[in-house]
């Protein structure tokens, strides 16, 4: 399951968030908050 | 006015927001402004605030709606959701919405409790919060019936 980290703490992604790569996939303008990991891990 | 390439994701977000004429939008976690943007074209008189934690964030809302700014259609703030609170005088939202922000869509739960306490003091006693994670959003109950 993708885990990454935020300002905020770690996290496990919940199964209803996109993770980060499949957000640019769809062509989002992805932005990460100052301090957030660029990518879940898989 | 700048443009920012909305996805079909963020425009199908946009469309199921209950945009009206003269309504009050907040959006947190907004950066870098796409959906904001496209908010501001269908909302008449209508105004939405744009909140993001990252400094790096508001400016590239700051740059990006430049226009929309200037207008009076959308403003920024730099204030994280759970330490949000209106400013003397200003008015309640009708509407808040929050697309992937770990705060409210379950990857902060902590962070979650206390800015959704924020954002139901900052809407008006019909407003709605909503996230991502619906077809395309769900609505976020923020107080008891």
């Amino acid at each position: 399951m993708p885990t990454g980290r935020t300002a905020y703490g770690s996290y496990t992604l919940p199964s209803w968030v996109m993770t980060t790569r499949d957000l640019l996939r769809a062509g989002e303008n992805v932005r990460f908050a100052d301090g957030d990991a660029r990518r879940e891990q898989r | 006015m700048t443009e920012l390439r909305l996805s079909d994701r963020l425009a199908a977000v946009v469309d199921a927001l209950p945009l009206r004429p003269g309504v009050r939008v907040l959006e947190i976690g907004g950066a870098p402004g796409s959906a904001a943007k496209a908010v501001a074209r269908r909302m008449g008189d209508g105004h939405i605030l744009v909140i993001d934690r990252s400094a790096k964030g508001v400016a590239q809302i700051e740059r990006n709606a430049a226009a929309e700014i200037a207008a009076g259609l959308l403003s920024v703030r730099h204030v994280a959701a759970e330490d949000f609170e209106l400013l003397p005088g200003e008015p309640r939202f009708d509407i808040a919405f929050a697309i992937r922000v770990g705060a409210l869509d379950g990857r902060h739960p902590q962070a979650g409790v206390r800015a959704r306490q924020r954002i139901a003091a900052a809407l008006t006693p019909t407003g709605q919060l909503f996230i991502d994670g619906g077809d395309p959003l769900r609505s976020v109950k923020l107080r008891d019936a």
